[in-house]
């Protein structure tokens, strides 16, 4: 053989090698693929409670080891991890649950807790999460006293199944957020803290399923139904009227308190009171928390009816201090108004131009 | 006739493999670049393949095999608001069009984010684009996206 053959024969060769060793490589590289796919494909299935992925990044999971354990009285069994999740929680529910207490009371006992001494996760919405930062597991929740939504669920959970009751993690079709879902009495009711808190104590309370399609769609093939109006609160929680003219009073003076939450009943109303009620809220919506005075406040509400009694609820968000602009009173808003015009003189509005005219502002001193 | 055979083989398999590389742009001077652009941005932390732990950062905007990435940025703001300008570089060409899509997606899953937790951030996320040159893709989530877009397409100029 020449000599130059031998070296062209050496380059193939070693080319040859060489690419076969790139396909080899992109085939490990596929393999890799393929067991990451399956290490995923756990979270493609929704239709579960557990091991569902929230928001794309927080996993409900399940605690019932460590319910099992609160009520066996026996933690030996768990993992470290458990061990301390089973102690915080057990601290809580030995500050707050008192003896004879009923069903409903141990609820609302874990609920008032929860509402006042958890806060909202502030960095949840940061693209780039701390790594070390949980606020998705009752251990991280009751650690660092932040949640977010799956947080708030699970933790809910917890308390709900060391107490016995059962109690459910719900998640929205879009798996975009997660609530809970809990039996008092023969009946169950959504309960959302993480909508409730800080500022809207009650609002999401013990729902029907009806109320709380208002913000969410679920697979309810998935969970019991939640129709009961026994323990609903909107229902427990309404105070009787006569009129329904008088509600704009109430309201206001509710709001002056800063209740978040308001409930009106009328019993053996007639169809023409009733369409009252409807449209006074809807009026109140638009004419009230429509105006600029109240454009930082979240007015939401709805009607139900229960048997012979007619009810209509409301909750109300209200803004921080720093964007309270009702602080601003009449006397103070007349005040500016005086002021404005002293300093710049009383401006018309511009007029808009008409075709072949120049639009022309007049002054008037 | 062996020789030609071998010399025309031999060509031939240099230029198939030259097909599958992008062309690379320095991912450092088209970071600086992009937020230059917009100097509106508020308050914004970065992250870069020349981080600890890379795949988990870069998982923050994409599900792509972190193994097929030659490089990438991500800027983004502090506090959870819409703004988020990023960068990456793919080893195959190839994969440009999955990685378009990831981007995509990615925003898709931050719209859905707001609407449940910050709704008043939906508008500006809704207008994030994705584009693509050659091996590289960015992803431009601001207010002076144009001014963005252009230095980006600039870089490969």
């Amino acid at each position: 053989m020449k000599k130059s053959t031998k070296i062209f024969a050496a380059a193939f060769a070693v080319i040859l090698t060489a690419v076969m060793c790139v396909s080899l490589g992109i085939g490990f590289i596929t393999l890799n693929k393929v067991s990451f796919l399956e290490a995923n494909a756990e979270h493609s299935d929704t239709a579960k409670e557990n091991g569902v992925l929230i928001a794309n990044r927080y996993e409900v999971k399940s605690t019932e080891q460590i319910s099992d354990a609160y009520k066996k009285g026996d933690d030996s069994s768990l993992s470290d991890t458990d061990k301390k999740a089973y102690k915080a929680a057990s601290d809580v529910l030995k500050d707050i649950i008192k003896k004879d207490m009923t069903d409903y009371e141990k609820e609302l006992a874990v609920y008032e807790w929860i509402q006042k001494n958890i806060h909202h996760d502030d960095d949840m919405l940061v693209v780039v999460q701390d790594p070390d930062s949980d606020t998705y597991t009752p251990l991280g929740v009751l650690s660092g006293k932040k949640a977010v939504c799956v947080g708030f669920a699970t933790t809910f959970r917890l308390f709900m199944q060391m107490l016995d009751l059962d109690c459910k993690v719900v998640h929205d079709v879009d798996l975009g957020h997660s609530w809970d879902l809990v039996k008092i009495g023969s009946g169950w009711y959504h309960v959302d803290l993480y909508y409730d808190t800080p500022n809207s104590k009650f609002s999401h309370f013990n729902l029907t399923d009806n109320m709380r399609s208002d913000d969410y769609t679920w697979d309810e093939s998935l969970y019991p139904a939640a129709n009961s109006y026994e323990y609903c609160y909107a229902v427990m929680q309404a105070e009787s009227i006569d009129d329904p003219f008088a509600i704009p009073q109430k309201l206001k003076d509710a709001i002056k308190d800063k209740r978040p939450f308001f409930s009106y009943k009328m019993t053996d109303s007639s169809s023409l009171e009733k369409a009252e009620m409807r449209v006074m809220l809807d009026q109140i919506s638009e004419t009230v928390f429509g105006t600029d005075q109240y454009e930082n406040y979240y007015f939401s509400y709805n009607t139900i009816l229960n048997g012979k009694d007619y009810i209509a609820y409301a909750s109300i968000v209200y803004p921080s201090s720093e964007e309270d602009d009702s602080q601003v009173t009449e006397e103070i808003q007349e005040k500016i108004r005086k002021k404005i015009n002293k300093v710049f003189g009383s401006l018309e509005p511009a007029m808009e131009p008409q075709i072949g005219e120049a639009a022309t502002t007049e002054i008037i001193r | 006739m062996k020789r030609i055979t071998a010399i025309i083989s031999l060509i031939a398999v240099i230029l198939t493999l030259g097909a599958c590389s992008g062309k690379s742009v320095d991912i450092n001077s088209l970071k600086e670049n992009m937020i230059k652009a917009d100097n509106t941005l508020p308050d914004m932390k970065t992250v870069t393949n020349e981080d600890e732990n890379p795949d988990t950062l870069f998982a923050s905007m994409s599900d792509m095999d972190y193994s097929k990435i030659e490089s990438f940025f991500l800027c983004y703001s502090s506090d959870g608001s819409p703004y988020e300008i990023a960068a990456v570089t793919v080893k195959d060409k190839g994969d440009i069009k999955a990685l378009e899509e990831s981007l995509n997606d990615h925003i898709k899953n931050r719209i859905q984010l707001y609407r449940n937790y910050a709704p008043e951030n939906v508008d500006k996320a809704e207008k994030a684009i994705v584009l693509t040159n050659d091996a590289t893709a960015a992803l431009i989530m601001c207010d002076k996206r144009d001014e963005v877009k252009k230095a980006f397409e600039n870089a490969f100029k």
